[in-house]
């Protein structure tokens, strides 16, 4: 028997696997995380030298399959996770079929890099289950919100009278949620940053939120401030400005944190000093506790004069709508992140007037022309539009597009996490 | 025998009539002068015409020492003339030249009449002398109603064949009561009213407050008595009036078993200060004591599961009582899986049955997320802290065992390193029994620290453990700390010492004291405690719910009477 000559071929340049997860998938809802993540994949997908796949928890939009956790109902590189048995409290899903399914998945995909936008649904055991069945593998998490750090939906706001929080502690969090013994809260923090601990390099869009991290404990050497990717859009060319008074226009959901309710009052005080001004606002209540649903109703029924409900519109349509406004606003009375409709206006072109706290003034402070109030301040919000009014349109300074990162920037944050010590 | 002719005292007292009762062979004295009449039992002896018979006599001074009567029972003897009753070695009170024997019966009443007017001690101890009233059947007790004496018992719980809790109210504004008894036809004991728990009967209060000018509500009273009927052995309470009146009422008694039952005795509402020592040590002790004692005889069942691999010769078992709050098992096997011990086996104990088909899931899940290997066992019932612990350190195999509670968890990163740690500790020192971590509450103080025994304030003179430092920043330095003893939420020993012992005392209940118990065993064996404060966990004691619940108190009252009784002593020398 002759033995066998190995033939030794050129390693071909070494093809970077990278799996991006986030809770729920941009065909089923249409939140910025997940938009963010489904543009990372795809830019990934499209750059040489990267394998990448997409899983993201399926919460309900999708089918279920009997006795499949995760199905690839989109593709051979795209998964849906069914995530059963979620802990909102303490972001843990006990599902013994999804730690099975998602270790044979990562077994099957041999990632180098998990890049996880949201665990939301999923559990922050996944964080465990990457260094367990893919112990190479380097663990990225990008950050959206406060939901690590505050149970009330990861606003940081009290509840329920909606005051901005600066810190979390077990006692400040009872306070908020009685029905939670402060020692839960407590055991809340230790789980996740058990799992946390896995995590070797995170990702804020916003100083703001890696500070607020940091403070909150995790290791400020393994955060990186880097914006989210936005799907690309061509705004078309711009048209002339139409006559009439100031457009000040809110673009999204009507909800209490975003501002409902200081907008109208500004409406109000706009219209009480004959202001040559109005609010427009695009979106609606849908998604919105019936409660506050009913309250916008009410206030739609009979709004200020200077007050108009454009009515809800479609992601696609964003910068056509706010090319017909003047200014956007964000009259956020939560921290926010790093928000969409920043980027957007930015895009559109129009300058800002948005809540002087967190994400927002972080972001605004980027943008010559734009301006910031005191949030929750309805007669100060009224000042700015007031005083933005009062420019002539050609004094006033469109906001320059903001540059997303390119999908470089990203992997060379791949890099640095790899070249972290663990 | 003396041959010496008695000699008559000075002083004016004189046996004047007797009487014989043939069937209990008891003898009944009456005389004039109790001046020098012990009161109660005393050794004391007959004198007759053939000589001197010494035996126990019950002494019944009465009517401020004027008369008296006392009760013998004779031994098996001879017919003799009785010329006098000796009360002392020097003191002989002789009969009367015209002592009268009584007819039995009249005998038997004017000695239930001295009874009832002779102090309280002295009573209970002479009436088992004295034949019972039979029971007719016949609920008499209605009889009473018009001295104004009302008794009712709801309930006569039969504590395991040891004695009878008794709950009911009673109302005697009057002060008539003159004895309560339970009687069986082969026994009967008085109800100690004084050592009985007091329970509030606004009921009492709203039915008879106007009538009895009641201006409180504790009517009620739950009281021990020593003695079990049979399940078909006719029994019934016996109230006799200080006028003579008797009533007497049949009890049904019920039965009360295992640890739901001696939650509801601890649940007892709780005494005033004062009255907590003897409360206790008369009511709520024995009876626990009873219900325990036959609750720990039944054939105790378990499941185990095991998940995963185990290691094949562990160093160290640690055995995790699970009651309530089956979650910690998830958050502990979390936090132990960041850094794992491959030498240390974990043995969870499942005490609480009702929980089961959550804690197998759970398990499940927490095997498929953490992959720590693991072993369950699950009891069939509820056996409360001791014997569920005792229970996982019996199949545990290391040489080592870490008895841990399911609320103590790691510092991130630490993961199981303690138990390394705490193992290397035993291994260097071979007097050193058990060695404790650090505990530290949420905040980062000491939670535990060793703890040294004290009487506490407001509460019985029982040395209780307290922990030391409490709520105190951190101690410095890396040194062993010896104490007197350790918390049980989380401690080292060898298993060798831990069999030897016989482990946690099952006799301690829902779990207090047992773990200062040990410690002092373990002392007793020349083997020291100390704590070692390198490796810190967070303990999250019991919240302030959980404590307010109203058997906690009496538990851990209990616990401290027990522990009193075998270290009290001991611990004031």
């Amino acid at each position: 028997m002759g033995r066998k000559t190995r033939v030794v071929s050129a390693p071909a340049p070494r093809e970077r696997r990278v799996l991006v997860v986030s809770h729920t998938h941009p065909r089923l809802t249409r939140g910025g995380a997940e938009i963010a993540a489904y543009e990372q994949f795809r830019r990934l997908k499209e750059t040489p030298g990267v394998r990448a796949f997409f899983l993201s928890g399926n919460a309900g939009w999708h089918a279920r399959r009997t006795g499949v956790v995760i199905q690839r109902p989109w593709g051979e590189d795209e998964f849906l996770a069914e995530a059963p048995g979620y802990d909102h409290f303490r972001h843990a899903n006990s599902s013994p079929a999804l730690a099975r399914e998602f270790g044979e998945l990562l077994e099957e995909l041999r990632p180098d890099v998990v890049h996880v936008h949201h665990y939301l649904g999923l559990g922050v055991e996944l964080f465990q289950a990457v260094r367990r069945h893919v112990p190479g593998a380097r663990l990225v998490l990008t950050l959206h919100e406060f939901l690590l750090i505050c149970n009330h939906f990861g606003q940081m706001v009290t509840r329920p009278d909606l005051v901005l929080c600066t810190h979390a502690s077990p006692q400040r969090c009872h306070r908020c949620y009685p029905e939670h013994e402060p020692r839960a809260f407590f055991l809340r923090e230790l789980w996740l940053k058990r799992f946390l601990a896995e995590v070797d390099l995170f990702i804020a869009p916003s100083h703001f939120l890696m500070e607020r991290h940091v403070a909150w404990g995790l290791p400020r050497e393994r955060f990186r401030v880097l914006e989210n990717h936005l799907p690309p859009h061509d705004p078309g060319p711009e048209l002339p400005r139409r006559g009439g008074p100031f457009r000040a226009g809110f673009f999204g959901q009507m909800s209490k944190l975003k501002g409902i309710d200081v907008l109208v009052r500004a409406a109000e005080l706009l219209e009480e000093r004959g202001a040559d001004a109005v609010i427009e606002l695009h979106g609606s209540a849908e998604n919105q506790p019936t409660s506050f649903r009913e309250h916008v109703a009410k206030v739609l029924a009979s709004p200020p004069r200077h007050f108009i409900h454009r009515g809800p519109y479609r992601n696609a349509e964003v910068t056509e709508l706010m090319r017909g406004v003047d200014a956007v606003i964000v009259p956020s009375i939560w921290w926010e992140n790093s928000p969409l409709i920043i980027r957007e206006a930015a895009r559109a072109g129009r300058p800002l007037i948005g809540s002087g706290i967190g994400g927002i003034a972080e972001k605004l402070e980027e943008l010559p022309g734009s301006m910031t109030f005191r949030a929750g301040d309805a007669m100060d919000l009224a000042d700015r539009i007031i005083e933005m009014a009062a420019l002539p349109p050609e004094a006033r300074t469109p906001a320059p597009e903001l540059e997303g990162p390119g999908i470089e920037a990203l992997l060379a944050l791949y890099d640095e996490a790899a070249a972290l010590p663990r | 025998m003396s041959e010496a002719a008695p000699r008559v005292n000075a002083s004016a007292s004189l046996v004047e009539a007797q009487a014989f009762l043939e069937a209990s062979r008891t003898l009944i004295l009456f005389g004039r002068d109790a001046a020098g009449i012990p009161a109660g039992r005393f050794e004391g002896a007959l004198h007759g015409n053939l000589g001197r018979i010494a035996l126990p006599v019950q002494g019944l001074p009465l009517r401020g020492g004027d008369r008296f009567a006392a009760l013998l029972q004779l031994p098996p003897m001879p017919a003799q003339q009785i010329r006098a009753l000796e009360v002392a070695p020097e003191r002989l009170i002789p009969f009367a030249p015209s002592c009268r024997a009584l007819p039995p019966e009249e005998g038997l009443e004017r000695a239930r009449r001295a009874l009832r007017e002779a102090p309280a001690d002295a009573r209970t101890a002479a009436e088992p002398l004295l034949p019972r009233r039979s029971f007719s059947g016949t609920d008499t007790l209605p009889r009473l109603a018009a001295s104004a004496v009302h008794l009712a018992v709801d309930r006569a719980l039969r504590l395991g064949g040891k004695g009878m809790l008794l709950t009911g109210w009673l109302l005697d504004p009057g002060k008539q009561l003159a004895a309560l008894r339970v009687c069986t036809e082969a026994e009967s004991h008085p109800v100690d009213l004084s050592a009985a728990a007091v329970i509030p009967r606004p009921d009492v209060r709203e039915a008879a407050g106007v009538a009895f000018a009641l201006d409180h509500d504790d009517w009620g009273f739950s009281a021990f008595v020593p003695l079990c009927p049979a399940p078909d052995e006719t029994c019934w309470i016996e109230v006799e009036l200080r006028d003579g009146e008797v009533g007497q009422r049949a009890l049904a008694p019920v039965e009360g078993a295992g640890l739901a039952v001696i939650r509801q005795v601890l649940a007892t509402p709780r005494a005033a200060p004062s009255r907590l020592a003897a409360v206790m040590s008369g009511t709520i002790g024995p009876a626990v004591e009873a219900l325990n004692e036959a609750r720990l005889q039944r054939p105790r069942d378990a499941t185990e599961i095991t998940y995963g691999t185990l290691p094949e010769a562990p160093r160290v078992s640690v055995v995790v009582p699970l009651h309530g709050r089956v979650d910690f098992m998830e958050f502990q096997l979390a936090l132990f899986s960041a850094a794992p011990d491959p030498e240390a086996e974990l043995i969870y104990v499942l005490d609480d049955p009702r929980r089961r088909a959550e804690t197998e899931a759970l398990a499940l899940s927490a095997h498929a997320r953490f992959g720590l290997p693991f072993r369950l066992v699950l009891l069939e019932e509820n056996w409360g802290f001791a014997p569920a612990c005792n229970e996982g350190a019996r199949r545990a195999r290391g040489r080592h065992l870490c008895m841990l509670n399911s609320d103590v968890f790691p510092q991130l990163g630490e993961g199981m390193g303690f138990l390394a740690a705490l193992s290397a500790r035993l291994d260097a020192d071979p007097t050193l029994g058990a060695v404790a971590p650090l505990l530290l509450f949420e905040d980062g103080t000491v939670q535990h620290q060793g703890m040294r025994f004290e009487a506490v304030r407001g509460l019985p003179p029982w040395p209780f453990p307290i922990h030391e430092r409490k709520a105190h920043p951190a101690p410095e330095g890396a040194g062993l700390i010896a104490a007197p003893a350790l918390t049980g939420a989380c401690l080292v020993l060898r298993r060798e010492d831990w069999d030897v012992l016989g482990g946690f005392d099952e006799g301690f209940v829902i779990g207090d004291f047992e773990d200062a118990d040990l410690c002092l065993r373990l002392r007793e064996r020349g083997l020291g405690c100390a704590v070692d404060p390198a490796p810190r966990l967070f303990h999250l004691e019991r919240q302030s719910q959980e404590e307010g619940a109203g058997w906690r108190f009496h538990a851990t009252l209990f616990n401290a009477w027990r522990h009193d009784r075998r270290w009290g002593a001991k611990l004031a020398s």
